[in-house]
């Protein structure tokens, strides 16, 4: 009862920006159609993107979901839990949803520049995986597989916003400013220079050996390596969120 | 047992105890004034009970229930606040929706009657109407929720004398055909203490009154006289304060008094419950 | 009425009405302003509003017709007069005279004064 009603109400609160965002993203579609469809023979254009863009914005959304809805919550009688459990599903029906308009997207996509042989669109799980489907496109496993992948993606990217910013909002000033400074100085200025200096790039190989390892890519590749990774930070940044969300309390 | 039971609440801000070991009930259908004076913790038990914020010790039940996150508890109260809770570009007319949605027993048509009688647009952003317009939104639903204990922080801020009229007599009404608990907390006392019944006198973090608004004022009295005779008399009462003019006194004083054992010259009279509120809240 | 009289806001609203009774807006028989209208048009607690009412039923001046209202009793402004008449020594008297002391005025001039304005 309360929680549907606590997930009814996260999930309106995207019912602007999400047609906007679908808006743009079809406006860039067909005007990229249109502009590729008068290159000459010869050029070639691929088109990709839109999984990016929907991975970006769900981590924006997972930003922008808990201040004003923690307060809207908290004048309407609704626990933490509740809350927490309502931005859960939200997560769920945003992934799944928005997953499967983005399928839709996708095949739209490709429909418009069937007829040209020199534009390709293609998305970023084709261009992670097509070696998996080496002479078998045409069938239901690539489909649902990348269905699984974005879903699984599109809720970690929202779990990790939502993260950051129960995290900011449970830090006092000088928490959000040390923060601030020194995730990003460690991050992009202090191991850089740590691993250039020091161990002579070990870090970086060992990071991107990481991540192609988490996306399965030196397994196969495999795309469930990505689901379960995707699956596993989604969780633990759901912990954590919620080990700040369980005593966080109104600031005026 | 109906009503919301406050026991032994402590909330600290870092050295300042904002609320020291507070314990009250909150019974049914009865009309609370929650009084004391600005920074006395009016508010931080108010949103304590709510679960805006946590007690640091204590508990809270509201019919028998734990109150704290505890959404079915939770959805027997509701609390206009000083402050607005509403998302930056919420609607008027949004909040109403919203507030329908989370509290089943909300009345529309009754809340849309009084947008009208008031003259709430219901169109306006929320965080654009005026102080006083913004008191009034919040009192619309308040009043419209139906749920059994409403909380009014300072509901009158930012009205003019029509619109603070028109609201007691919109919560007067209401009590009257659907009676409910009100916790009015607010430092303009003359104004409320006709509508409510009992009164609860906070200072510094402690709870000082909790009684009848009759019982507290049968206990209170001016005497005025000579300013030596005032002091001799009062030598042995319990005496809240004094004001003196010249030689003339006038002393407030607690407890009963039998007038006929009053001396000559000295005037006996009763304290309204703002002058025994500014004498009980002193320093 | 203003509640800014000391006095407690019950015993304000049990005397209106007896006033109302004495003036005879409210007559025998006749019904009296219910309890719901009384606190809102004072903007006063209900319950206290009740509580002024019931110093009347108690005193045999109003009665209460189930499930219709209070009604004045018949013989009530009877009533009230000979309880205001019992009151009035204590509750003007005194203070006249009181005041009189306070002014140094003598019995006789207050009895004169009594005399000019009781004729006019």
């Amino acid at each position: 009862m309360y929680l549907k009603s606590a997930v009814k109400y996260q999930i309106m609160d995207g019912r602007i920006a999400i047609p906007v965002f679908y808006l743009v993203m079809f406006s860039v579609m067909v005007l990229f159609s249109i502009s590729v469809s008068g290159l000459g023979e010869g050029t070639f254009a691929t088109i990709s993107g839109l999984e990016m863009a929907t991975i970006i914005f769900l981590f924006v959304v997972g930003l922008n979901a808990f201040r004003e809805t923690f307060r809207m919550m908290m004048q309407n009688g609704i626990s933490r839990k509740t809350m927490f459990k309502g931005y859960v599903i939200t997560v769920l029906i945003l992934s799944i949803g928005m997953s499967l308009i983005n399928a839709v997207m996708l095949w739209i996509g490709k429909a418009m520049v069937a007829t040209k042989d020199n534009v390709l669109y293609r998305s970023l799980f084709e261009q992670l995986y097509e070696m998996r489907y080496a002479g078998n496109t045409g069938g239901v496993q690539p489909v649902l597989e990348e269905l699984m992948f974005m879903i699984c993606l599109s809720g970690a990217a929202m779990m990790f916003g939502y993260f950051i910013t129960t995290l900011y909002y449970r830090l006092n000033k000088a928490g959000k400013i040390a923060v601030s400074i020194s995730v990003p100085g460690i991050l992009i200025v202090g191991l850089p220079i740590f691993d250039a200096v020091v161990t002579g790039g070990m870090i970086y190989r060992a990071f991107w050996r990481f991540v192609a390892f988490a996306f399965g890519l030196l397994s196969g590749p495999n795309p469930y390596y990505a689901m379960v990774s995707s699956l596993l930070a989604a969780a633990l940044f759901a912990v954590f969120s919620w080990m700040l969300v369980r005593r966080a309390v109104i600031k005026d | 047992m109906r009503g919301i039971e406050v026991r032994n609440i402590a909330k600290n801000y870092g050295e300042v105890q904002a609320l020291k070991n507070v314990s009250v009930f909150f019974g049914e259908n009865k009309i609370y004034g929650l009084l004391g004076r600005n920074g006395a913790g009016k508010t931080t038990l108010l949103n304590c009970i709510t679960g805006r914020i946590f007690p640091d010790s204590g508990q809270i039940f509201v019919d028998g229930e734990p109150a704290i996150e505890n959404d079915s508890a939770q959805g027997k109260i509701f609390m206009m606040g000083e402050k607005n809770f509403y998302p930056e570009g919420m609607k008027v007319r949004d909040a109403i929706k919203w507030t329908e949605e989370f509290y089943p027993d909300f009345d529309r048509d009754y809340c849309l009657k009084l947008a009208k009688q008031f003259g709430l647009n219901q169109n306006k952003k929320i965080k654009n109407l005026s102080t006083g317009y913004g008191s009034i939104f919040k009192l619309i639903l308040t009043l419209s929720t139906n749920a059994p204990y409403l909380f009014f922080d300072e509901p009158v801020l930012g009205l003019d004398a029509n619109h603070r009229d028109m609201f007691y007599k919109a919560l007067l009404q209401k009590y009257v055909e659907k009676p409910f608990t009100a916790v009015i907390s607010t430092h303009l006392i003359e104004e409320v203490s006709g509508v409510i019944e009992k009164v609860v006198i906070i200072k510094k973090g402690e709870i000082i009154r909790n009684q009848s608004v009759e019982e507290l004022l049968s206990k209170g009295y001016t005497l005025s006289g000579s300013a030596s005779a005032i002091d001799s008399f009062i030598e042995d009462k319990t005496v809240l304060g004094v004001d003196s003019l010249g030689g003339l006194k006038t002393a407030y004083v607690i407890g009963t008094i039998d007038p006929a054992s009053l001396p000559a010259g000295m005037e006996i009279g009763r304290m309204d419950l703002q002058k025994l509120f500014i004498h009980l809240t002193n320093e | 009425m203003h509640f800014e009289d000391e006095r407690p806001i019950f015993l304000q609203i049990a005397e209106y009405i007896e006033d109302g009774i004495l003036m005879g807006a409210f007559e025998e028989e006749a019904q009296i302003p219910s309890t719901t209208e009384i606190s809102l048009r004072y903007k006063i607690n209900p319950a206290t509003a009740l509580k002024g009412i019931n110093l009347l039923v108690d005193e045999g001046i109003v009665y209460k017709k189930r499930g219709v209202g209070m009604f004045v009793r018949v013989g009530a402004v009877e009533a009230i007069r000979r309880k205001r008449r019992e009151a009035f020594y204590n509750d003007y008297i005194e203070k006249v005279i009181a005041e009189a002391k306070k002014l140094g005025l003598a019995k006789e001039d207050i009895i004169a004064m009594i005399e000019r304005g009781y004729d006019r």
